[in-house]
């Protein structure tokens, strides 16, 4: 009965998740201003990343074929990776260090991804890589927030989409990392258990989602 | 069972850091808007400080002005004034006593243009007419047309009698002669070229001179110590024409570039 509770609401969760993707990837496709131009594709193509997999997962059994999990997941950070990074360059702006940070962060993460793709198992899922992203997100995240004080240059924190966006990657990556550095170990023991795992990312995507909305919407006053 | 307390304990964990996240942004936003709050007063505080000191120094300017005017007529235009008025009442004699010549009144209308030229030369201080007349570009050109060294030449993009508003040829006029004289007397300067560019919205005034010149930073510093009224006079009326003034002497010629918004 428990399990079954459980099992309704991680679905619940799972399907808000996917229509607040949807919702959030259609405010950030309609905003025409030209200023966050770059801003807005970046994140564009993030969320349509996220909401493809997630539906492709959700309705899998629909596909004439069968998904290779783990492989989708690697190309899905690889996606995450390379986004995420251009929105960081595109906010990180006029700091030399930061620039610095994300090539290095970047290029390490990059580097364990090639290593699983193209010389051990392709199928092969690989949280290494995703923790490392994840923590360097966190890391750039902190670091945004650090040269936002130092510099004082932003008169009113809620009308810069630059911080809600920052909010949302802290947000996502700063309650969904434990759970996928212990990711492994819950998907080995008892598949019910797994059940506790997908609310708290689909939560943690909510979150994010309804903070890139919010983006979106400063974005169009700007 | 293990497997279970170890999972949930690691969905704790993961609670507990999204929730300490959001704990972080929170203080992160009251932090950061306390610290805004507080340079926005600052900023206030200097702001209006500025505006007291400019208005001080057009206090300043204006009665120093008056001052200079005031010291022409009483030293100048006074004594000469008097002058004439002891030579008609000498004259009053010498007509009394049929003792009255040409080549005299000849001599006091020659005394009488001098005091003319006085007069004329306060008045320009008041408001230099020919400005208004004529131009900026001409006016320039004739207040400098007597001045032998340095060579002064001037060049403009547009037509001599082009007008532009009363507050704009005024205010650059009194600039350009601040800068110039200014760059005469502490820069050792032989040869100034001033050119005058307009643009749709812009007015720009270009003095390049092969003296040693200043930088912003040192002429902010003079300003600040108020060494001489002149440049408290230039600061407060580029405020009035919301210019740019920048000075430049790292290449030669020293330049310094006066840029006036049209619109």
């Amino acid at each position: 009965m428990e399990d079954s509770f459980i099992y309704y609401l991680a679905l619940l969760i799972i399907e808000f998740s996917i229509i607040s993707t949807a919702i959030a990837l259609i405010t950030c496709t309609s905003i025409k201003t030209r200023v966050h131009f770059k801003l807005k594709w970046a994140l564009v193509t993030l969320l349509l990343g996220s909401v493809t997999i997630d539906l492709m997962f959700r309705f899998s059994y629909l596909l004439p074929f069968e998904i290779v999990t783990n492989l989708f997941y690697n190309v899905y950070t690889i996606i995450c990776l390379i986004t995420s990074y251009y929105v960081f360059s595109i906010i990180l702006t006029n700091k030399n260090s930061s620039k610095y940070l994300l090539i290095g962060f970047g290029g390490l993460i990059f580097s364990i991804l090639f290593a699983y793709l193209f010389y051990q198992d392709i199928n092969m899922e690989s949280s290494t890589a995703y923790v490392i992203y994840s923590l360097s997100v966190i890391v750039l995240s902190m670091l945004y927030f650090r040269n936002l004080l130092n510099d004082m240059k932003v008169p009113h924190l809620f009308k810069h989409p630059h911080f809600w966006v920052v909010c949302g990657y802290l947000l996502y990556y700063g309650g969904t990392v434990v759970l996928t550095l212990f990711q492994d170990y819950i998907l080995n023991s008892n598949i019910k258990l797994t059940l506790y795992l997908w609310p708290i990312q689909g939560i943690a995507n909510i979150l994010f989602t309804l903070l890139i909305i919010k983006a979106s919407w400063t974005m169009r006053k700007t | 069972m293990d497997n279970e307390k170890n999972i949930i304990l690691i969905v704790i964990a993961g609670t507990l850091i999204l929730v300490l996240f959001i704990f972080l942004i929170v203080i992160f936003v009251v932090t950061y808007n306390n610290r805004m709050q507080k340079r926005i007063s600052e900023h206030s505080i200097q702001l209006k400080n500025k505006e007291l000191e400019l208005l001080k120094s057009v206090i300043e300017t204006q009665e120093a002005e008056r001052e200079k005017i005031a010291a022409n007529l009483h030293d100048e235009v006074g004594p000469l004034l008097s002058t004439l008025k002891l030579n008609v009442t000498r004259f009053k004699r010498a007509l009394v006593k049929n003792e009255l010549s040409t080549e005299q009144l000849d001599q006091e209308k020659e005394f009488i243009d001098g005091i003319i030229d006085n007069v004329r030369t306060v008045s320009h201080d008041l408001t230099p007419h020919f400005l208004l007349k004529f131009g900026l570009s001409s006016a320039i050109s004739n207040f400098y047309s007597k001045i032998e060294k340095p060579k002064i030449s001037i060049q403009s993009n547009f037509d001599k009698n082009e007008e532009f508003n009363r507050t704009i040829t005024l205010n650059s006029y009194r600039i350009i002669l601040e800068l110039i004289n200014n760059t005469i007397k502490h820069d050792n300067s032989n040869n100034i070229e001033i050119n005058l560019l307009k643009t749709d919205s812009s007015l720009t005034i270009e003095i390049n001179h092969d003296g040693k010149g200043l930088n912003n930073d040192q002429f902010d510093q003079f300003a600040k110590e108020s060494i001489g009224l002149g440049l408290n006079s230039i600061q407060s009326r580029i405020v009035i024409l919301n210019a740019i003034l920048d000075f430049e002497n790292i290449n030669t010629p020293a330049k310094i570039t006066l840029t006036i918004p049209l619109t």
